[in-house]
């Protein structure tokens, strides 16, 4: 998890997306983007991996050159890992709900476009840190992240942008590696 | 299976409010301009370590002002417990809300197809009449986000994704043995989906 963590960290550093890019046109990258998205992933807790679901909000500004920084809010519940139970009560399978944010920064890694950039399909990496606080009966839980992912997704681009992107982050935690998968729409103007 | 809810679930009082409810909002909406929406809603939390699932139909009214949108919702659904939806029907809720929808962004293809993201906001109050003859009235606070696909700008497929926060239950059917607190209040997920026109 770490070398893959650290192979990820690599990439992002050290590719330059502009010569990836297979459309001679630049992207723009001054999107002020907005995004919202549902999110399943797995906490380690108290020795236990725990299920979390999600709904979170997102925003991603411009920073320097291809770099953005982003901030996330999610609204998690969380609860034992029982994959039958979650199968066939989603949500309510959770005990437990709280909050949970992320801040970071995203640089786009691969793309592809068409049509004057009407679409194009990318690959970002980002990285970041964060937290999460949990009320739980059994006592007050807060946890701190530091995340390491990728987003891939396609967008359409006319004067405003639409994306729908797929998140995939790997999560280090106190007690050991958690992930995130997430399903996300972003707009951008 | 429950052999006294079911049959309530489908009783003609329950359509027939629900299709006169849709017609009143119909005739409403043309009066002043509104929209309408029909679809089903879906709320899931949990109570005294149970699942607790509430699946049904909703009706919207909303009334639009530039990009803000003002709401009332009715819903009429099935209260249930345990993993099992159809064999844990345990009541009927109905419930009534009001509040704001903001479209925040929106992404236009040619004027025929626009994509836009709402985040909303809603106060409601459920009444839950249980199979026991015990009732709970109690206010829900939601606040989330929709996704709308609008076709033609004429007619559209929202989705509502919504946290939604409400007291436990007191009735003894809700919880076993002693019941949770009345203040204690629980988190749960919503989703309300349906076309609006």
């Amino acid at each position: 998890m770490i070398r893959a963590l650290l192979v990820l960290v690599a990439l992002a550093t050290s590719a330059r997306a502009e010569r990836m890019m297979v459309a001679d046109d630049a992207p723009r990258t001054t999107w002020n983007r907005l995004g919202t998205r549902i999110g399943f992933g797995s906490v380690p807790v108290d020795d236990a991996p725990m299920t979390t679901m999600s709904i979170a909000v997102s925003i991603d500004r411009p920073l320097l050159g291809t770099w953005r920084v982003l901030g996330e809010y999610e609204h998690v519940w969380i609860g034992p890992r029982d994959l039958e139970a979650h199968a066939m009560t989603g949500v309510a399978s959770l005990a437990d709900s709280g909050h949970r944010v992320h801040v970071g920064l995203r640089r786009r890694l691969v793309e592809k476009s068409w049509g004057q950039r009407n679409l194009a399909v990318f690959v970002d990496g980002e990285a970041g840190g964060g937290a999460m606080l949990v009320d739980r009966e059994s006592g007050a839980l807060a946890l701190p992240h530091a995340f390491l992912g990728v987003r891939a997704g396609f967008a359409l681009e006319q004067r405003q942008l639409w994306d729908y992107e797929i998140v995939l982050r790997g999560l280090a935690l106190p007690e050991g590696a958690g992930a995130l998968f997430g399903i996300g729409l972003v707009w951008g103007e | 299976m429950h052999p006294v809810i079911v049959p309530r679930l489908g009783s003609v009082r329950c359509v027939r409010t629900l299709v006169r409810s849709l017609l009143v909002l119909v005739f409403l909406a043309r009066a002043v301009s509104a929209d309408v929406g029909a679809g089903l809603v879906a709320q899931a939390t949990r109570y005294d370590d149970r699942p607790n699932r509430n699946i049904g139909a909703a009706v919207e009214l909303s009334i639009d002002r530039a990009r803000w949108q003002y709401l009332a919702e009715l819903a009429i659904a099935g209260a249930s417990f345990g993993p099992d939806f159809a064999d844990g029907v345990a009541g009927t809720m109905y419930r009534g809300g009001v509040g704001v929808r903001h479209i925040a962004r929106r992404f236009s293809v040619q004027d025929r197809l626009d994509f836009e993201l709402g985040f909303e906001a809603l106060v409601a109050l459920q009444d839950i009449e249980w199979s026991s003859g015990e009732r709970d009235v109690r206010p829900e606070l939601d606040a989330g986000f929709s996704w709308n696909f609008v076709f033609f700008r004429k007619i559209a497929y929202r989705t509502s994704i919504r946290a939604f926060f409400t007291p436990s239950p007191s009735s003894t059917i809700a919880c076993r043995g002693s019941c949770p607190k009345r203040d204690e209040i629980t988190s749960g997920y919503m989703i309300v989906t349906g076309l609006v026109w």
